[in-house]
């Protein structure tokens, strides 16, 4: 790859450019105290990327490194190269990339843009990826499209440092293709095929998908009902594919969703039925709404691929510029009978574009026999105040009260949240977060018990030049499931002092 | 071994800085579909005015925030030369939600989704928002990280500038005037 690069041709376009993420700890993960370790445990990640353009072709790599005051695991090196060339028509990336097949049924690969993850054992931090090295190549004649993709997939669980201890980062195979047309703007059909072989086992997928506007086709441009329906099954035959068979026996993904919108009114519909499609590297879409309230965020629902159907419905009507409803339900069925279901209602108004303030309250409750919440009752109110021009504050509340049932007991508990935040434009902001949870399961909690554990920590964010900003945490941050960019993963809680630098060049 | 690759780099880039400032550096071409099926062609864009890009997602808070702002500046400027491109880098999980999600904030300007995360890496974005303002000649003039409340009005004179440097007249009509817009906001300017 460094070859790559060096004998890349100099053209007067070329460039190089690139961008850094460095995180340094000083603190421990206040739960674990099993691992805890040092009590003042120094840790510092940085991930770095460099890409440079010549021409039709970009040049990249990624350099991790992770160092710890124990001298436990540390690690450096090179996780992602790769070398892309493209033009109007054609491209083709060898080394890692990302992609997506249909809408990500049988395979996505994709990273978690600037989260940093721990991993527990080995105790090291890495910045999450599910990419793929090996060979993407795609190409497009007019109204049709063909993507190619082959190589070895990344679980996106593992840092460099388990590679010393056996777990391979990238391992096993992927062969995936695609192949998409659309009859017009509005209409497009495809089918993709991919072949996984990870461990000592093979799999097949197949999948076909269609997309279409019949309003738009009709040329109705007031009402528009885009529909999308995609459907894949494991290790079948074309014909046994062709038949459509949902039975939970075969394995198979079915997934549909549709948009109406017509003026201040927009519905999105989506409605899932997986079954044994766990594939290790890939989950089809959840749906269930990806909450942007961090109480309700931590509280979401992990899809279970190997049995669960259900849908989402979410509506909004926007009647003038001062104020909108949205709702949300949402239902996901498994395999014993467990029910999660979600109902969730928001209204927001902003008046003039926010102009001069802005407010949110919701309400939501649902529960989630799974993880045996029984009952969980959501409500909040968070508003923004601008003044001056450049000076903004935020104060935002949330409380959550839940049961948790299981055939020996039952737990009662509730959790608040409050973050109070100050902000200059173009300059920084300053932000006090408190959290009390009763929860007797909560990561972040020492001792066992329900007696009230309070979190609290600050935040100072600043823009440092046009291209680097930093922000620093003090205090306790809690533990727990947090979900980005649609994808959940566990956060280790934390105490301590954080500071994060993000850099472009 | 970093070092090594800059040094590498710089080589051979005779012609070029070594290390050219992101905020001047070429900003990469693309082609991608908007959200109603609309070719977004950066050079075809950029022959008609500055093009700003708005990297967002549903489920993050500040750049929520960010829209009206950007909505504003799509109704005050796009006459002058200005196309406002919301890029949504959610996840097939949020897909079915971008295009209603949009029109509840009110906005009209397009936007596409990064399906396969191409253009957050090809314009290297680490934080959310980001967003990206190039000149007509297809430099990057400025890049911006996140967003807090009033920087707007920053972001404005920025624009400002940038049109008033490359003489557009008013009334530059958009490739997207016309189009499908769901937006209610824009039936009203209609």
């Amino acid at each position: 790859m460094i070859l790559a690069l060096v004998l890349v041709p100099a053209s007067a376009h070329a460039q190089l450019s690139g961008s850094n993420l460095l995180e340094g700890q000083a603190g421990n993960y206040p739960s674990s105290y099993v691992e805890r370790g040092p009590s003042n445990r120094l840790d510092l990640y940085d991930q770095a990327n460099l890409f440079y353009a010549f021409g039709s072709g970009v040049a990249g790599l990624r350099y991790e490194i992770n160092r710890n005051s124990e001298d436990a695991f540390p690690y450096e090196g090179i996780t992602q190269r790769f070398l892309d060339w493209s033009d109007g028509r054609y491209r083709v990336r060898v080394g890692n990339f990302y992609g997506i097949l249909g809408r990500g049924l049988v395979q996505r690969a994709f990273e978690l843009n600037s989260v940093v993850l721990d991993m527990r054992y080995p105790r090291s931090r890495f910045g999450p990826s599910r990419d793929i090295d090996g060979v993407l190549s795609e190409a497009s004649f007019g109204p049709v499209s063909a993507t190619l993709m082959s190589g070895a997939p990344n679980g996106g669980e593992s840092s460099l440092a388990g590679e010393e201890v056996g777990f391979a980062r990238h391992s096993g195979h992927l062969t995936g293709a695609q192949i998409a047309g659309s009859v017009t703007r509005h209409a497009r059909a495809g089918a993709a095929y991919v072949r996984m072989k990870a461990g000592q086992g093979q799999m097949e997928l197949g999948s076909g998908f269609v997309e279409i506007d019949p309003l738009g086709v009709l040329g109705i441009t007031s009402v528009s009902l885009p529909l999308y329906a995609e459907y894949a099954q494991a290790d079948r035959s074309f014909a046994e594919w062709w038949r459509f068979d949902a039975f939970d026996r075969v394995p198979h993904a079915l997934y549909a969703s549709s948009n109406l919108l017509w003026g201040p009114f927009t519905l999105s519909a989506e409605w899932k039925d997986y079954s044994q499609f766990r594939l290790g590297v890939n989950d089809p879409p959840s749906l269930v709404r990806e909450h942007s309230q961090v109480l309700l965020n931590r509280s979401t629902h992990v899809l279970e691929a190997n049995r669960e159907e259900g849908f989402q419905l979410e509506s909004s009507y926007t009647p003038s510029e001062w104020a909108s409803v949205t709702t949300n339900w949402s239902r996901a069925d498994g395999a014993f009978g467990d029910r999660f279901e979600e109902r969730f209602v928001e209204l927001r108004s902003a008046p003039r574009g926010a102009e001069r303030w802005e407010a949110t309250a919701f309400y939501d409750r649902g529960w989630d026999e799974l993880i045996a919440i029984a009952d969980r009752r959501t409500a909040g109110i968070a508003s923004t105040v601008r003044a001056w021009q450049v000076w903004s504050g935020t104060l935002d509340v949330q409380r959550q009260i839940a049961r948790r049932s299981t055939l020996t007991q039952t737990q009662r508990f509730e959790d608040l949240y409050l973050s109070g935040t100050i902000a200059r434009a173009n300059f920084g902001s300053a932000s006090v977060v408190w959290t009390r949870t009763t929860d007797p399961l909560d990561l972040s909690r020492v001792d066992p018990g329900n007696t009230p554990l309070h979190l609290v920590g600050g935040v100072l964010d600043a823009r440092l030049t046009a291209n680097h900003g930093a922000t620093l945490f003090f205090g306790r941050r809690r533990g727990g499931l947090a979900c980005t960019a649609g994808t959940c993963y566990e956060v280790q809680a934390f105490e301590g002092v954080e500071l994060r630098l993000v850099s472009r060049f | 071994m970093l070092l090594t690759v800059i040094l590498a780099a710089g080589f051979v880039s005779d012609s070029a800085p070594a290390a050219v400032s992101i905020s001047r550096a070429t900003a990469p071409r693309f082609t991608a579909k908007d959200v109603t099926g609309r070719t977004v062609d950066l050079d075809t864009l950029l022959a008609r005015g500055p093009v700003l890009l708005d990297f967002w997602a549903t489920w993050c808070k500040p750049c929520v925030e960010a829209m009206p702002d950007l909505q504003r500046l799509h109704a005050t400027y796009g006459e002058r030369g200005l196309t406002v491109i919301g890029i949504s880098v959610d996840g097939p999980r949020n897909h079915a939600k971008v295009r209603p999600f949009a029109t509840r904030l009110r906005i009209s300007y397009p936007i596409v989704i990064d399906h396969d995360e191409r253009l957050r890496h090809l314009y290297q974005v680490v934080a959310m928002p980001t967003v990206v303002l190039i000149e007509p000649g297809g430099r990057i003039s400025s890049v911006r990280l996140g967003y807090r409340p009033g920087e707007g009005s920053s972001l404005e004179l920025d624009v400002a500038m940038l049109i008033a440097k490359s003489g557009i007249p008013d009334s530059s009509a958009s490739p997207f005037d016309g189009e499908i817009i769901d937006s209610p906001l824009d039936r009203d300017r209609r």
